[in-house]
């Protein structure tokens, strides 16, 4: 139980490096990305080439989150601004983008179940309150806290951050003001696939790619979200967890029944907060 | 669409009404004999596609209800869907079930989940709507893909047959049978649509604050619309697990969602074909591309989403109604802007006549004793910015009072306090000796409470009549806002009524007029008929001259003077000698505290107004004491 509960935390981590980057495109840019699994599985087949050319996770790492933050950073460019913050026209174009990325990885990878090797320095396992643990796992749990504290001063701490607040407050008076909102959002959003880029590339060697996969994780960090709350990191933070550790104790109990161990507690959270954990209160007419 | 109201090419509702009709039985006629002949004139191959469009139709059909109609944008149709396929697969497979008693026990499983799933989604809108329907409709999805043991897992689950009878695995038969249930389907819809109930659902799409204000419990509406879009889900996913002869998890994903929504938004939302034509386009287009070029299939259709949202955003039937349109088809009726035919003021206190009694005020003698409304020690604030500060006042039935004072003195967030659309940091509220400190919005109306705002609140792309008819069923005619199964135009009461109204505030000849169409000055008229439609019994106006050119003022003072002398009005008025002249008290709002309440001659004369008004030196000192209430009554709050 408790080796399940400590990898639902690393699982859980590696679902907070992926949500964060969802989550901030939604909190403080009011897009939801559908794209957000197809990066992902992009993120893992092309991370396992990489890291077999070039020879290392780090190089995987690397490429796999520059190539989404361009990938992301066009699409905004692209698409996503034309629709003036507009949730219906987000979600059809990004799905028609999924689409088009799952079935281009379909074609070149050939689709089967790739997992990437851990990376050597972090592959073992240490004894943890009488378990075995793998350190990798540990390594995504560590990741996970820095991610969460770094993102928290960066948006709250920093001008950027205030930058980012401000023109989002009001856009018309950012503006004003000088701010260019257009390129400051592109920016964002290319920051926001960045990161889903790191989870891509983390997520390899511990879930892998197999068919399906960008709807399951399309699927966990919208349960994230919803239950964690709007574009609040904390409460991506605190729902990742709970997904997480809910998830693989279920797996591991009831593999056949584990989004229903998920789907209740859902429900339950909110029944009582409409808005999520963390959400932010209804204002009039939402 | 919700949110920015895209110009659409001119919709039906601006038609004539006769010419609307005729012209909507002539597609829907022409629609069925197409249906009935397509076997006939294609065979084989196309009866399959025929088939299967039907059965998207229906999905379609249901989800347009909730998009098109209501507003809410939903991702989770495949959960209905796919409660329909399995639903028939379990029951027939794993437990034996006759198919018919299957198909109708899938049916009650299909309003079940969306019971359970819109009791938590039609609290919220917009965006976070999409989130959580997405997630609940995926959640099933993935629980279906793993409980192989009883659903098949990702294989599916083989009806071995499906059919209700023999009879039924003849491709034309089935067609036939798909055909009928799809008649059925539609004209239900098609009722629902044109039923009052249908009319309360484009309010709540339009202007979801004003339908709270006017007295909707505007959940209950939106929750049962989420059910029946579920219904039409469920009866298109059993006949595709019967038609297709396995529940597929395919049904349950968001693909499945999506190709709905994209149905409905390639077709046109909001319009009664627009569906059934995105779902004949899509499914056809599907099948033929796909089975030529199975590979490339997902990847052209990511690109058809990409262009539909991005270059057809109304939809084709709205881009043909538009071509239509210029091609001499009936037209919208032209209307002469004449800002200056206002209202017959006395037409007005004639057409309203008494107020309401209040609903529940027990004993007569009672009732009138109490204030028509009363606060006490009310507060606001946001975060730390304090807007209102131990407001204390009430007003006697009967009673008129202006509110004054300058710009961000808290008078529009007062109103806001008392209509129940902002919750008040403390103090409390009562209404007719009720309190309604904690209730909402149409808890208020349904007790007398009627406002008008201070920024035009209408329904924009409803016609004026339907504004007024919206008003009056959330009030006097309350009795029929859940009559989903007889056309609105068939209530000749409530007909009746709207036209007086109408005629009573002069917007009678732009009865079938679209409200955005709508000079300004016609648009505060409406403003102030749409508070005044349900009779209320305190009426609070918000800057009703806001904007207003001179003559329009002093038509707008006949209408305030020619209001019900027992109907209790609290005005909020930048117009000085507007206000003086129509009420008895003023209340003067300074810094969210009430400076002065008193009559208005006292005001007038009063040196701290004047100064308020004319003299910055002054507002300067003032500020300074408004600041620092004198502390008394109001300590504890």
């Amino acid at each position: 139980m408790l080796a399940n509960v400590i990898n639902g935390i690393a699982f859980g981590g590696l679902l907070f490096i992926l949500a964060s980057g969802f989550s901030l495109a939604l909190g403080v840019l009011r897009v939801i990305n559908i794209a957000h699994g197809a990066f992902y599985i992009l993120c893992v087949y092309l991370g396992v080439t990489i890291a077999q050319i070039a020879g290392g996770f780090l190089s995987a790492l690397v490429v796999d989150s520059l190539v989404i933050m361009l990938l992301a950073a066009l699409l905004h460019r692209l698409l996503l601004r034309r629709f003036n913050l507009a949730p219906l026209p987000q979600v059809l174009a990004t799905y028609g983008v999924t689409l088009i990325i799952a079935q281009s990885v379909r074609l070149i990878w050939g689709g089967y179940t790739e997992v990437m090797d851990t990376p050597s320095a972090l592959d073992g396992t240490v004894l943890l309150f009488g378990t075995i643990i793998p350190v990798y796992r540990l390594f995504l749990i560590g990741v996970a806290i820095v991610l969460a504290v770094a993102l928290w001063l960066l948006i709250d701490r920093t001008q950027i951050g205030a930058l980012v607040r401000a023109s989002v407050d009001d856009e018309e008076i950012a503006r004003s003001i000088g701010i260019d909102v257009d390129r400051l959002a592109t920016m964002l959003f290319g920051f926001t696939g960045f990161l889903v880029g790191l989870g891509g590339a983390f997520g390899a060697p511990l879930l892998g790619g197999y068919p399906g996969v960008e709807w399951e994780i399309l699927t966990l960090t919208l349960i994230v979200v919803v239950v964690g709350g709007l574009g609040s990191i904390a409460g991506a933070f605190v729902g990742s967890l709970m997904v997480g550790i809910l998830w693989n104790v279920g797996i591991a109990y009831f593999a056949q029944y584990a989004y229903f161990v998920l789907f209740a507690p859902m429900i339950l959270v909110l029944s009582l907060r409409p808005r999520g954990l963390f959400g932010k209160k209804l204002a009039i007419g939402e | 669409m919700q949110g920015a109201l895209p110009a659409r090419p001119q919709s039906p509702s601006g038609l004539r009404p006769d010419a609307v009709v005729a012209s909507r039985i002539v597609v829907a006629a022409a629609i069925l004999v197409l249906a009935m002949a397509l076997p006939a004139l294609f065979p084989g191959y196309w009866v399959t596609i025929a088939t299967l469009a039907l059965i998207y139709a229906i999905e379609a059909m249901g989800l347009n209800l909730l998009m098109g109609y209501t507003g809410l944008d939903s991702l989770g149709q495949a959960a209905f869907f796919g409660l329909g396929s399995y639903g028939l697969g379990v029951l027939t497979v794993r437990y034996g079930v006759g198919w018919w008693a299957a198909a109708l026990a899938a049916i009650a499983i299909g309003i079940a989940g969306a019971a359970v799933i819109g009791a938590i989604a039609v609290r919220t809108r917009g965006l976070y709507f999409l989130l959580i329907t997405a997630a609940m409709s995926q959640v099933l999805w993935g629980a279906d893909y793993r409980w192989g043991a009883f659903t098949g897992g990702a294989d599916g689950l083989e009806l071995g047959g499906g059919r209700p009878s023999a009879w039924f695995y003849s491709g034309l038969h089935f067609y036939y049978f798909t055909l009928a249930v799809f008649m059925v389907m539609a004209a239900l819809i098609c009722l629902v649509i044109v039923s009052p109930f249908g009319l309360t659902l484009k309010g709540i799409r339009d202007r979801e604050i004003r339908s709270q204000t006017l007295g909707y419990a505007t959940y209950a509406h939106k929750y049962l619309a989420f059910v029946i879009a579920g219904i039409a889900a469920t009866v298109a996913g059993i006949l595709s697990a019967a038609y297709n002869g396995i529940a597929s998890p395919s049904d349950l994903t968001l693909d499945q969602s999506f190709a709905a929504m994209l149905m409905v938004i390639f077709g046109g939302s909001g319009t009664m074909t627009g569906p059934i034509v995105g779902a004949v386009l899509i499914t056809a287009l599907q099948f033929e591309l796909s089975t030529y070029w199975a590979n490339a299939w997902p990847i052209i259709l990511g690109v058809i989403y990409v262009f539909a949202t991005i270059y057809l955003p109304d939809g084709i039937v709205h881009g043909v109604a538009g071509l239509a349109g210029r091609l001499g088809m009936p037209r919208k009726k032209e209307v002469v802007d004449d800002p200056t035919s206002l209202a017959a003021p006395a037409e007005v206190a004639a057409a309203l006549g008494a107020p309401r009694p209040v609903v529940g005020g027990a004993g007569s003698g009672p009732a009138q004793a109490r204030p028509a409304l009363a606060l006490d020690c009310v507060g606001k604030s946001f975060g730390d910015l304090r807007v209102l500060t131990d407001v204390t006042f009430s007003v006697e039935p009967g009673g008129r009072v202006g509110i004054i004072g300058l710009n961000g003195a808290g008078k529009t967030t007062l109103f806001h306090v008392i209509s129940g659309l902002e919750p008040p940091s403390g103090g409390r509220i009562s209404l007719f000796g009720r309190d309604v400190t904690g209730a909402p919005p149409n808890r208020r109306a349904a007790l007398g409470l009627s406002r008008t705002f201070q920024i035009t609140l209408l329904y924009p792309s409803l016609s004026v009549r339907e504004n007024i008819d919206v008003a009056l069923l959330g009030s006097t005619f309350r009795r029929y806002r859940f009559r989903l199964w007889a056309p609105l135009t068939t209530h000749r009461d409530l007909e009746a009524r709207s036209r007086e109204l109408l005629e009573a505030v002069g917007l009678w000849p732009y009865r079938d007029t679209e409200v955005r169409h709508l000079s300004y000055g016609h648009q505060r008229q409406l403003e102030i008929a749409l508070a005044l439609a349900p009779e209320p019994s305190l009426l609070l106006l918000d800057e009703p001259t806001a904007g207003l050119a001179q003559p329009e003022i002093a038509s707008m003072q006949r209408l305030l003077a020619s209001l019900p002398p027992d109907l209790t009005v609290l005005a909020v008025e930048h117009h000085l000698e507007v206000i003086f002249e129509f009420v008895e008290r003023v209340l003067v709002l300074h810094q969210g505290s009430v400076l002065m309440d008193g009559l208005p001659s006292a005001v007038r004369q009063d040196p701290q107004v004047r100064d308020l008004y004319f003299g910055a030196h002054a507002a300067a000192h003032l500020a300074a004491t408004a600041s620092a209430p004198e502390d008394g009554q109001c300590a504890t709050c």
